[in-house]
């Protein structure tokens, strides 16, 4: 892929640009340790227009980095199923209304729209891109679909992504 | 009851003390880490976004096989 590149592009700003792309999905999957305490950290999210930030990076050049924040979203609307230990009810209140301001946050970021655009940039080949494919259909479009109340059209990309299953 | 599970009830009883809980691998979690990761990130998002539109012809995507063929 050096190759391609023109004359002018030195190799040193191609490494730059390489770490530049790796430290940018590093930094998106780090956020997933934000998922471990939602009442602190989603309003903080909201607060500082991450949530608008990884928005504009479902759209990123490079795939393997809207992957990320797709894995990263669903970490954190996969609050559910962990509660099942015992806790403290105010806590857990405080939890279901952190999330549900993140998705109401999500969906006013067109979050949904960008999620099923993105399905079509996924080559179907690649073990990765079946991978995003998979945590875009499990959770994200679960999660988002019913609150949306989208007049798009969520069934046929998603029907065409299970025929390789 | 799992070390996990024990880990998650810490977490939840040091959030309803104060801000600050241990997240998974020992990290802490406060107001200010939280805020000092998500600027972090809005600096690698600008800086790659610099080189994106410094370089717009470089390829889409590098791989780790492209990283090791290149270097």
């Amino acid at each position: 892929m050096i190759s391609l590149l023109t004359n002018n592009e030195c190799r040193c700003c191609v490494y730059r640009f390489v770490d530049s792309e790796f430290n940018l999905i590093e930094s998106i999957h780090g956020l997933m340790i934000l998922s471990s305490l939602p009442s602190l950290t989603f309003p903080l999210l909201i607060e500082n227009s991450t949530l608008s930030t990884l928005s504009d990076l479902l759209s990123h050049e490079n795939v393997e980095v809207s992957i990320a924040v797709i894995q990263v979203l669903e970490e954190y609307l996969d609050q559910d199923e962990e509660d099942e230990v015992e806790v403290d009810e105010e806590v857990e209140e405080r939890t279901r209304e952190a999330v549900k301001n993140l998705l109401d946050e999500m969906v006013k970021q067109g979050v949904v729209e960008l999620v099923v655009s993105g399905l079509k940039r996924f080559d179907e080949d690649d073990e990765d891109h079946r991978t995003g494919v998979f945590h875009t259909l499990s959770k994200t479009l679960h999660s988002l679909y019913p609150l949306s109340h989208s007049p798009y059209s969520l069934k046929p990309p998603i029907l065409n992504r299970h025929r390789f299953d | 009851m799992s070390s996990v599970q024990k880990q998650v009830l810490n977490i939840m009883d040091n959030s309803t003390t104060d801000d600050a809980a241990t997240g998974e691998g020992g990290q802490e979690l406060s107001n200010q880490s939280v805020k000092k990761q998500l600027l972090n990130l809005e600096r690698v998002v600008n800086k790659n976004r610099d080189l994106r539109t410094k370089f717009p012809n470089l390829p889409e995507k590098y791989d780790s096989h492209t990283l090791s063929t290149s270097q």
